[in-house]
């Protein structure tokens, strides 16, 4: 039993370019975003504007013109729309198929065989990071309860590195080869950066310097509190953005990974339809959360 | 967990340029297309608005004309009723008068013809019954004498035909 299971909270290095660790879950960015743009570039190709469309143009008509529906329906502005809808729906698309990629049968257990000196690299860098214990490698169902807090998956992990280091760094480690890019932090943080900083390049080009009165205003001492609360509550956004989509991706692969690994057969398929929907769910959220944002931005205090 | 800011950069970066890449191969070009085929539609409706509008003048137009044609018919048919009784009555009254005048003009001839008749049988029917009345008694009665009467018996005859 104690062979099957892994579960990772962090993504693993596949290789090093230039410097660079590329990370499994970077890897399965990158062929989501080579989805995408060949997608677009094949879009692109077959647009005519004629009354009977190819079925590609109908298929990313009926995305378009729904995200676009979606943005126009919170604006209520066709210039703001305009001007939202490009990240709105690149959010929405990246993350929505990010989620959707580790679902496919088969992508968490195609491995890669990394090398001994890769993986003590790896574990020195750990060992480094006392308090930073990210690569878990848990040959135990334990692990799964683990996945609940965090601090419940440090002392897991602790436990299950104490325990498999010897064997498991004595020769080449199977690593799997795709990872869900919204099941990485790194992903989430980033996304969440473009959300919050595009926020402030929207606010600024909407109210100008104006926009920044909503941070520091000497107007009151109750308004100059205010506006320390919304600076923290800008950082808090990020972190909201990222551990929210990182949290429920990630258990949602660790459920998976679990249920598959109790019973193979049947009791997984559930499971699989619940995180289609949460995958779908995030994406949503995420890509309305951060539209609300710009459009609160965009509206001056008198305005709103 | 293991965050790495080369990693953050490098999503950053991968997000851009599919952000790019959409953008200009994706929902430019399918906007243009939803915004094309929104100003055709538009002009379409106003088209339609305007056929319609003035296919609500030509109907206008044609009952106007249509009324105008029926009061016109109506009139026409009036006068032309009026006419042609004026023209009966006249064509009536004329031929009336040419009747009359025929039936006083053949009256006359008639008249004047049975006069001519009368005498020149009074003439004959003297002569004979002179001729005769000569044969029978032998002498040669007094020619005023037997036109006198002549003329009487003459008249009775015509009298009882």
């Amino acid at each position: 039993m104690a062979a099957g299971l892994h579960i990772s909270i962090s993504a693993e290095r596949l290789l090093t370019l230039g410097g660079l660790n590329i990370t499994n879950s970077m890897f399965t960015s990158v062929l989501v975003s080579l989805l995408l743009i060949s997608f677009a570039i094949i879009t692109k190709f077959k647009l005519k504007n004629v009354s009977k469309p190819t079925v590609i143009q109908n298929f990313a008509e009926m995305i378009v013109e729904a995200l676009h529906g979606l943005v126009h329906g919170v604006t209520g502005d066709l210039k703001r729309t305009r001007l939202f809808f490009p990240f709105i729906s690149t959010f929405f698309l990246v993350i929505i198929l990010n989620n959707w990629l580790g679902l496919i049968p088969g992508v968490g257990t195609i491995k890669l065989l990394v090398n001994e000196e890769a993986a003590k690299v790896e574990e020195v860098s750990q060992t480094e990071k006392a308090s930073d214990h990210s690569n878990v490698l848990v040959d135990s169902v334990q692990a799964s309860e683990a996945v609940a807090t965090e601090e419940a998956i440090t002392l897991e992990t602790e436990e299950a590195t104490q325990e498999e280091t010897p064997s498991e760094h004595s020769g080449p480690v199977a690593v799997p080869i795709f990872r869900p890019g919204t099941a990485d932090i790194n992903t989430t943080i980033s996304l969440a950066l473009i959300s919050i900083i595009v926020t402030q390049i929207f606010g600024v080009k909407y109210l100008k310097f104006g926009y920044f009165k909503k941070f520091i205003n000497f107007s009151s001492p109750i308004m100059f509190f205010v506006g320390i609360l919304e600076l923290i509550s800008e950082f808090a956004k990020i972190i909201s953005f990222a551990f929210r989509l990182f949290g429920n991706i990630f258990a949602g692969e660790v459920l998976l990974v679990v249920m598959a690994f109790l019973f193979p057969v049947i009791l997984p398929m559930p499971f699989y339809g619940l995180e289609l929907f949460v995958g779908f769910i995030q994406a949503l959220v995420f890509s309305m959360l951060t539209l609300v944002f710009f459009n609160m931005a965009t509206i001056s205090h008198e305005e709103h | 967990m293991d965050i790495q800011l080369t990693q953050i950069l490098f999503q950053i970066i991968n997000f851009s340029v599919v952000l790019g890449a959409l953008t200009f191969l994706l929902y430019k070009p399918v906007i243009k297309i939803f915004d094309e085929r929104a100003l055709r539609i538009e002009e379409g409706q106003k088209a339609a608005e305007l056929a319609i509008k003035t296919k609500d003048e030509l109907d206008k137009e044609k009952k106007k004309a249509e009324n105008e044609h029926k009061k016109e018919r109506a009139k026409i048919i009036n006068d032309a009723q009026e006419e042609a009784k004026q023209r009966a009555q006249e064509i009536i009254s004329t031929a009336r008068k040419e009747t009359k005048e025929e039936q006083a003009k053949l009256l006359g001839g008639w008249k004047e013809e049975k006069t001519q008749l009368i005498k020149e049988a009074k003439s004959e029917m003297t002569d004979a019954i002179i001729a005769i009345s000569a044969k029978v008694i032998g002498k040669t009665l007094d020619t005023k004498a037997q036109q006198k009467l002549i003329d009487e018996e003459i008249n009775l005859i015509i009298k009882n035909l």
